[in-house]
């Protein structure tokens, strides 16, 4: 039994066909071309597992020796991360202020606002750290003004798209009740606003928690500074040593933010 | 009293919203403005206290022209007008007292109120107007545990908070229920009558328009075409006052002029 075919459809169109096979081989190209250029030693590439072993073999057991040390400038960590969050905090509400549509005082503020946002995150912590160091020396400022110029970005961005986000509603309201704008803010926009603000700086914590254990690279102060040390003389059991204490204090500083989170909103 | 004369409001390029309005206001009297969605009443409302700046026209609250003040003076001259919102437009995360204080804020210091260290005049008079209203046991609840005719009451005292001239309620009771509408009506009533406060309200509903004001006003794109005691209100006039589009509303005028 032959059944006439009276309708016909296929997804794409032969030119759209065409086409699609175009980009393939046009993506397909240029991946072939970057691996290429990007000069990489296949034998050192083929030999990596057996020196993963093997440098895990040197790393076990981690060595306890200079745990005092260890646990010292973990501590000289956690504070060049909440020094520098809290300054941050501080530093970031005229920011977030001004780079937000509904606050703004006018279009030049707004510009200014989002240019500071814009140069302080487009720069990693590190390359912050390394101009600090050259400016401050090395050691813990250097840290702390580091992490504090990357986080004033961050925490101004999201605070200012939090002060966009507020109900205008209880705005008007006390507008029409003849309050200044500075009041208007403190009872129409602060209290909308704050579970944003701890919600981000938490946040924000935890994440300068992470960013200040690789600081150290660099001489910008914090345990980097230790971790780094025992990989140039190859002890590699403290390496190991100092990448599990690393690991503790970033769980821990997960618990601790989680558990602040829970008990603030 | 409150005079408007040749009052004009046209968003950008648009036909006006409201064309050429006069109204007086005066004495405790409780006035409804009607009229279908779009007729201006809220827009109307709203060039009062200039949360809408008016295109020409002018306002006059007990002697000061509201449409030629600046920026400070326009504050101070908001404090006088007290106004409720349909969807009552209180601070959830703030408590009730907080919410009925800020009606104050036009008063009191930067300090006073960053410190929530409100007048101890202003405190009696809040627990004053909340035992009037049957809200005083929710001082310390935050406003959003409240149901929605007791956050309409909050709403209430804090307009009154001002010790305002006149009260503009906008569609207060849309939000709400039949009963706690009635209910929030006739405490406007009552409160117009208490504090010899004249009331004015943009409503919907036309048989509680009837049931509680004095006078009502029919708007109907832009214009007043009925101003009367409630009991003058009959179905012919209540017509003319749904009927039409915006668009047929410019044909006609077109047609007269």
């Amino acid at each position: 039994m032959t059944q006439t075919l009276t309708h016909e459809w296929a997804r794409f169109t032969p030119a759209q066909r065409m086409k699609r096979y175009g980009a393939l081989l046009a993506v397909t190209l240029v991946v072939v071309w970057a691996l290429g250029s990007i000069d990489v030693i296949w034998e050192w590439v083929w030999d990596a597992p057996i020196q993963l072993v093997n440098l895990f073999a040197r790393m076990v057991p981690p060595d306890p020796t200079n745990l005092p040390s260890i646990l010292e400038a973990t501590w000289q960590t956690i504070n060049i991360a909440t020094i520098a969050t809290m300054i941050a905090v501080v530093l970031s509400l005229p920011v977030a202020y001004i780079s937000a549509q509904n606050t703004t005082p006018n279009v030049v503020c707004l510009w200014i606002g989002r240019f500071i946002l814009v140069s302080s995150r487009s720069v990693n912590t590190i390359i912050w750290a390394l101009l600090f160091v050259a400016i401050f020396g090395p050691g813990i400022i250097a840290g702390i003004i580091a992490i504090m110029f990357r986080s004033i970005g961050f925490l101004g961005k999201l605070l200012g798209e939090a002060i966009e986000e507020i109900d205008p509603a209880p705005v008007e309201a006390l507008e029409a009740c003849g309050a200044s704008r500075f009041k208007v803010v403190l009872y129409g926009i602060v209290p909308q606003v704050m579970p944003a603000f701890f919600a981000i700086s938490i946040l924000r914590w935890d994440i300068n928690l992470r960013e200040s254990t690789v600081l150290g690279l660099v001489g910008a102060g914090g345990i980097g500074i230790i971790l780094q040390g025992a990989i140039d003389t190859f002890q590699w059991q403290e390496v190991s040593m100092v990448l599990l204490t690393i690991l503790a204090l970033v769980i821990a500083g997960e618990v601790i933010s989680s558990a602040l989170r829970k008990k603030l909103l | 009293m409150l005079e408007i004369k040749n009052l004009v409001k046209r968003y950008g390029k648009g036909a006006p919203v409201l064309k050429d309005l006069n109204l007086s206001v005066q004495g405790e009297q409780l006035m409804s403005i009607i009229g279908s969605s779009g007729a201006g009443k809220s827009t109307l409302l709203r060039c009062v206290n200039r949360l809408v700046e008016p295109t020409s026209g002018s306002i006059t609250l007990n002697g000061t022209d509201f449409t030629t003040l600046g920026a400070k003076d326009l504050r101070k001259a908001r404090r006088r007008v007290g106004m409720v919102f349909q969807s009552f437009n209180l601070v959830d995360r703030l408590s009730v007292m907080e919410n009925v204080q800020s009606g104050r804020l036009g008063y009191i210091s930067t300090w006073a109120a960053l410190t929530r260290r409100y007048p101890a005049e202003d405190i009696e008079r809040a627990f004053e107007l909340m035992e009037r209203v049957g809200i005083a046991q929710y001082a310390d609840k935050r406003a959003d545990e409240l149901s929605g005719g007791e956050r309409q009451r909050v709403g209430v005292v804090r307009a009154l908070m001002q010790r305002p001239e006149i009260l503009l309620a906008d569609e207060p009771t849309a939000s709400l229920d039949p009963k706690t509408s009635e209910q929030i009506m006739s405490l406007l009533r009552d409160l117009a009558r208490e504090l010899n406060l004249p009331v004015i309200i943009n409503i919907h509903n036309v048989t509680e328009a009837k049931e509680y004001s004095d006078r009502i006003v029919g708007m109907r794109y832009g214009r007043i075409i009925f101003d009367d005691k409630p009991a003058a209100l009959d179905a012919t006039q209540m017509d003319e006052i749904y009927a039409g589009t915006p668009s047929e509303d410019r044909q006609e005028m077109g047609a007269v002029a």
